[in-house]
């Protein structure tokens, strides 16, 4: 679309840099900085990545357990499992934080206060704690509220993608999806949560 | 029906390229837009991070796995008994379990071709053994206690008189072991005369045997109580030996001729006096009877 703009002297070189930009892509992945040494446990590269991360990871088991302590002891595992395992680390041309909220996912889904059912995607009370700005106004209450009664899929998919900041990308690597499969499921998921928003 | 409908309406591409800004949104993406929108506010909702303190904790507790102050074994192994950070759910510690102890039982039995159902055979039996052989009441003897008391009646001639050659036999605290005559019936018999030096016999086999022995006055206080050997000590064997010297006779424990040897003497009172036992072995000892062989009941 772009080229329809611009003067026709600099339409063919738009028009190659849009052939050549997938070209260089699917040849080589961008090699984000750190993931080798990630994949050979380097230290300073591991405390690098759990300072960075970290606050990200809490964020995540903070909203699906829904409680402080259980937040830090599910932190500490995902970076203790993910040094462990940090062979099966692939450079995907993502950060590692994808890799960290899959690590994630399956912790908090094993947690050890959850025997007879799943945590749920959101914990309403993850919101209540904190500094007073981080109070919800009775239309971000509603909003949440909606968020936490999705079903399971598309509950996960909103938190993801819009509470904790995910990419489409990101997401589908957390959730071992394609990129379309999560296009879609997030389309049905704001539509979903709409209805119950206007219900 | 109608939760499909908007389905059709919104193209999943268009809604994403409205979300992440790539197109602006146009008064005909009526739906997309509003999704879109939808989307942005649930961007607004913050999450609380972690406070310093909780940071510091994760922090650390981070440095200190990776610095391996927990080794995989402990931590797992903690985590399978449900505590420490790595608790297990339930399922997965029975699970590990049961995996656990089929190995073990598995490999044992392969190794000692016997089943897990034979080896605690074995160790009900291995129990029911020890329970046995361990209770006090068979430490007493109960059976011992009455073989032994039928012997007497052969052994209860004169040489029976075992004169203790040792004073430590007469010694109260001296070990009953140390007179030769540890199984003679004086110590068998129960009662406190087990410390005398065994002149039971003597009494009991028969009037003919009294004389020879010529124990001083302490040595021969053997005499049971009457309360306890007097119907251990009666004559069981009708072949008792004469004696051959007359020499001396008890002053007086005077076993005499009767069944029941006399009461008088206590057993406190016969052992005490260490002194005069060697010259009860010293007299004693040609006293016995030509047919016998000197030897002593046990040998």
């Amino acid at each position: 679309m772009s080229t329809a703009v611009l003067p026709w002297r600099l339409a063919g070189f738009a028009t190659v840099v849009r052939l050549e930009r997938p070209r260089e892509t699917v040849a080589r992945p961008a090699v984000l900085p750190g993931i080798d040494d990630l994949r050979g446990r380097d230290h300073d590269a591991w405390r690098a990545l759990f300072d960075r991360e970290m606050p990200a990871i809490y964020r995540y088991a903070l909203s699906r357990l829904g409680d402080g302590t259980a937040a830090e002891d599910a932190t500490s595992e995902v970076f203790e499992q993910a040094w462990e395992h940090a062979h099966t680390l692939d450079d995907q041309g993502l950060p590692a934080r994808a890799w960290l909220f899959g690590i994630a996912r399956h912790v908090v889904n094993s947690e050890r206060r959850s025997w007879f059912r799943r945590p749920p995607q959101v914990a309403l009370e993850s919101f209540d704690g904190g500094a007073a700005d981080h109070g919800l106004s009775p239309e971000r209450l509603d909003l949440a509220r909606a968020i936490a009664a999705l079903e399971p899929g598309h509950g996960e998919i909103v938190s993801l993608r819009f509470i904790h900041g995910l990419s489409l990308q990101e997401t589908a690597a957390a959730l071992s999806l394609s990129v379309d499969a999560v296009k879609g499921r997030q389309a049905r998921a704001l539509m979903a949560l709409r209805a119950r928003l206007t219900a | 029906m109608e939760s499909r409908l908007p389905e059709t309406l919104v193209s999943p591409q268009l809604l994403d390229d409205l979300i992440e800004g790539r197109l602006l949104a146009a008064p005909r993406m009526g739906e997309a837009a509003t999704l879109a929108r939808l989307a942005a506010d649930c961007r607004q909702l913050r999450l609380p991070g972690p406070d310093a303190f909780a940071a510091t904790r994760m922090r650390r507790r981070y440095a200190a796995y990776l610095s391996g102050e927990h080794s995989g074994i402990g931590r797992w192994l903690f985590g399978w008994l449900g505590a420490g950070p790595l608790a297990r759910p339930l399922r997965e510690r029975l699970a590990a379990g049961v995996m656990i102890v089929a190995a073990a039982g598995g490999s044992a039995s392969y190794a000692t071709g016997i089943t897990p159902l034979e080896a605690a055979g074995e160790l009900g039996r291995l129990a029911a053994s020890i329970a046995v052989n361990l209770d006090p009441r068979d430490g007493a003897g109960g059976e011992l206690l009455i073989d032994l008391s039928a012997t007497p009646t052969p052994a209860g001639t004169p040489a029976s008189t075992t004169p203790a050659p040792t004073p430590f036999a007469a010694l109260p605290g001296a070990p009953r072991d140390s007179t030769p005559t540890a199984n003679s019936p004086a110590e068998t018999a129960p009662g406190p005369s087990q410390d005398t030096p065994s002149a039971t016999p003597a009494a009991a086999t028969s009037a003919t045997v009294t004389p020879t022995l010529t124990p001083s006055p302490t040595s021969s206080p053997a005499v049971p109580s009457p309360g306890t050997g007097g119907a251990a000590t009666t004559p069981p064997s009708p072949t008792p030996t004469p004696p051959p010297t007359a020499t001396p006779t008890p002053p007086t424990s005077t076993p005499t001729v009767g069944t029941t040897p006399t009461p008088t003497k206590t057993p406190g009172a016969t052992v005490t006096p260490p002194t005069s036992t060697p010259t009860a072995t010293a007299t004693s000892t040609p006293a016995r009877p030509p047919g016998d062989d000197g030897k002593p009941e046990d040998d």
